[in-house]
């Protein structure tokens, strides 16, 4: 996102390096090849920001936007005044926080598992680990609701065991449950890679002094893998953040689906509040790229 | 280290093997792989399972087992027109994103432009971009030109988000091709587009095509951007089956969902027998 801020600002500069210049031939047939990619993301893609960033700063006058354009700020003011948005930013802020948390504590073992051993196994891991990434957003969720629904998998088991059921659908647990198992294979990458550059015989010299694996865990991996776990965490938070088709389905249309994502959703699709949702969706942009910038400002205060 | 000096009260003997408990820190990670593992399958073998049920509604464990919903979902004419709406869309996307991505992905690793930096996080924003941000901004901007709700506007939309993973895989390719090799066809007389075309393309096709099939998965299974421009025209399979679980959890969507899971991982195999699969999750994470 830091990035598309920079390539927004350069719009018109997009196809220079096409121009002609004396002593760069090659370089300006090789711009040509670049137009049908730069155009069609100008076009379709920053242009149409651009247009958003304008309606955000219009007032709601009708489905269609027919009446005279007036630019105030009536809809960020509306956002920060109102205690309902405040709820559904916290909320929001809470859930991705939770999931990124619960991502990495799970996701570490099967990264460090990845990283260590030769086992046979290793492959088969890696197959389940990609797996929620190549299937179908739909069908995990179509998954978690006959897992989680009020006679489900989950409380049938329950039953039989002669315990308590409980209520997860439609409940903001039952949200943080389907995001946590989408997003927590990125956690694994993310760890992987730093895990497989701590050398193996730190631990080993730990374990040789008589330490525990506590010690091994809390003096070596952990300082070691920060940057990694730090990286992890923010990629699940972004992406947890921008999350609407599982707080959708999973949170339904109380209070548990009300996050910022779907906030922008139903403004766009059902109230058809084109300016409010565009100016949504800009904040919620804005808390995603201060929390890049502060990640970049902790890694750095790191080294 | 300091701390793991303070651990040593006496001086221990090096723990061996054969004197470490019944239930140490190796059995620890397997029990937490396993758990882990199964949250992460829970769901989508859930899914496989209920698919072959023969109960009207949804219940665990099903009474008893057919085929009845995989019949039932081609017997739908709406969910059959969505899958071959996917699929069009899908290779439609793969030609044209796959196309254009790799077109850039040439000039952008071949070109020496004080733009470069900029042209790149171009082709990568769509990526990083929050796809409700993507979603209402493509519908503003459709409706705004009539095309709302239209195959054209889908179109678009999918080979936006498209171009950025053909980017990345071709230019991931092309950084591991030795250049010399393209100069060395030059320099024994061939022309520049003819070097380019019968020494770099061949040397690269595979990294083309598995971009492409990455295009395709990637259009397939996109629902968030594309739940932004409803219409009659633009209702893709998973998008119908979106609207279907929001008012009934019958075994139908299993079906559906199984069908989806055996189309992601055909082509996933496919691609893997590329062996670019680790090349992707690499550059993509």
């Amino acid at each position: 996102m830091a990035e598309l801020v920079h390539s927004s600002a350069g719009v018109s500069q997009g196809p220079a390096p096409a121009a002609p210049g004396a002593k760069k031939a090659p370089t300006a047939n090789y711009g040509i090849l670049l137009l049908p990619s730069i155009g069609t993301l100008i076009a379709f893609f920053i242009v149409p920001l651009m247009i958003m960033l304008g309606y955000s700063f219009r007032r709601f006058d009708g489905p269609a936007q027919v009446g005279p354009v007036h630019y105030v700020i009536d809809n960020y003011v509306k956002f920060f005044t109102d205690l309902f948005y405040w709820e559904v930013l916290g909320r929001t802020l809470v859930v991705a926080a939770v999931v990124a948390t619960i991502a990495v504590v799970i996701a570490y073992p099967i990264a460090y598992t990845l990283a260590r051993s030769k086992s046979r196994w290793k492959t088969l891991m890696v197959v389940i680990v990609v797996l929620p990434l190549i299937t179908n957003l739909v069908v995990r969720n179509y998954g978690w609701m006959v897992i989680l629904s009020d006679n489900g998998l989950l409380n049938t088991f329950l039953q039989y065991l002669g315990l308590p059921t409980l209520t997860l659908m439609f409940t903001t647990t039952g949200v943080i449950v389907a995001l946590t198992q989408v997003l927590t294979p990125f956690a694994v990458f993310s760890l992987f890679g730093v895990i497989q550059q701590i050398n193996p015989q730190l631990e080993e010299s730990v374990r040789g002094l008589g330490g525990t694996t506590w010690h091994v865990v809390k003096d070596v991996l952990i300082p070691l893998s920060w940057a990694g776990i730090l990286a992890g965490w923010l990629l699940i938070f972004v992406q947890a953040v921008a999350a609407f088709a599982t707080p959708l389905l999973i949170g339904g249309g109380g209070r548990a689906g009300q996050l910022l994502a779907t906030l922008v959703f139903t403004d766009a699709i059902s109230t058809l509040n084109w300016p409010f949702a565009a100016a949504t969706s800009f904040i919620m942009t804005a808390i995603v790229l201060m929390l890049i910038a502060l990640q970049g400002r902790m890694l750095r205060a790191k080294r | 280290m300091q701390n793991a000096d303070r651990t040593i009260a006496s001086p221990v003997a090096p723990i061996t093997r054969a004197s470490r408990p019944f239930l140490d820190s190796r059995h620890l990670l397997a029990v937490a792989n396993i758990l882990v593992c199964s949250f992460l399958l829970a769901p989508i073998l859930i899914v496989i399972v209920t698919s072959f049920s023969a109960d009207q509604f949804m219940q665990f464990p099903p009474s008893g087992w057919s085929l009845r919903w995989y019949v039932e979902f081609f017997n739908d004419r709406r969910l059959m027109d969505g899958l071959l709406l996917s699929l069009a869309l899908a290779s439609v996307t793969a030609v044209v994103a796959g196309v254009a991505g790799s077109l850039a992905a040439f000039a952008m690793t071949r070109m020496t432009s004080r733009f470069g930096g900029l042209i790149h996080s171009l082709h990568t924003a769509p990526l990083i971009t929050p796809g409700v941000v993507t979603g209402l901004s493509m519908l503003i901007f459709f409706s705004a030109m009539g095309l709302r709700g239209s195959f054209t506007a889908l179109l678009i939309g999918h080979v936006v988000l498209s171009i950025p993973f053909v980017v990345i895989i071709v230019v991931a390719g092309l950084q591991s091709f030795d250049k010399s090799i393209e100069e060395a066809a030059i320099s024994l007389g061939a022309s520049r587009p003819v070097a380019f075309l019968t020494v770099t393309i061949p040397a690269v096709k595979t990294s083309m095509m598995s971009a492409a099939v990455f295009a395709f998965l990637n259009s397939f299974d996109e629902v968030v951007v594309t739940l932004f421009l409803p219409g009659p025209r633009t209702k893709t399979l998973p998008v119908a089956m979106f609207e279907y679980i929001q008012h009934n959890l019958d075994p139908l969507p299993a079906a559906i969902s199984t069908v989806l899971i055996a189309i992601a991982m055909l082509v996933v195999f496919v691609t893997a027998r590329f062996g670019t699969i680790g090349r992707i999750m690499g550059q993509r994470l």
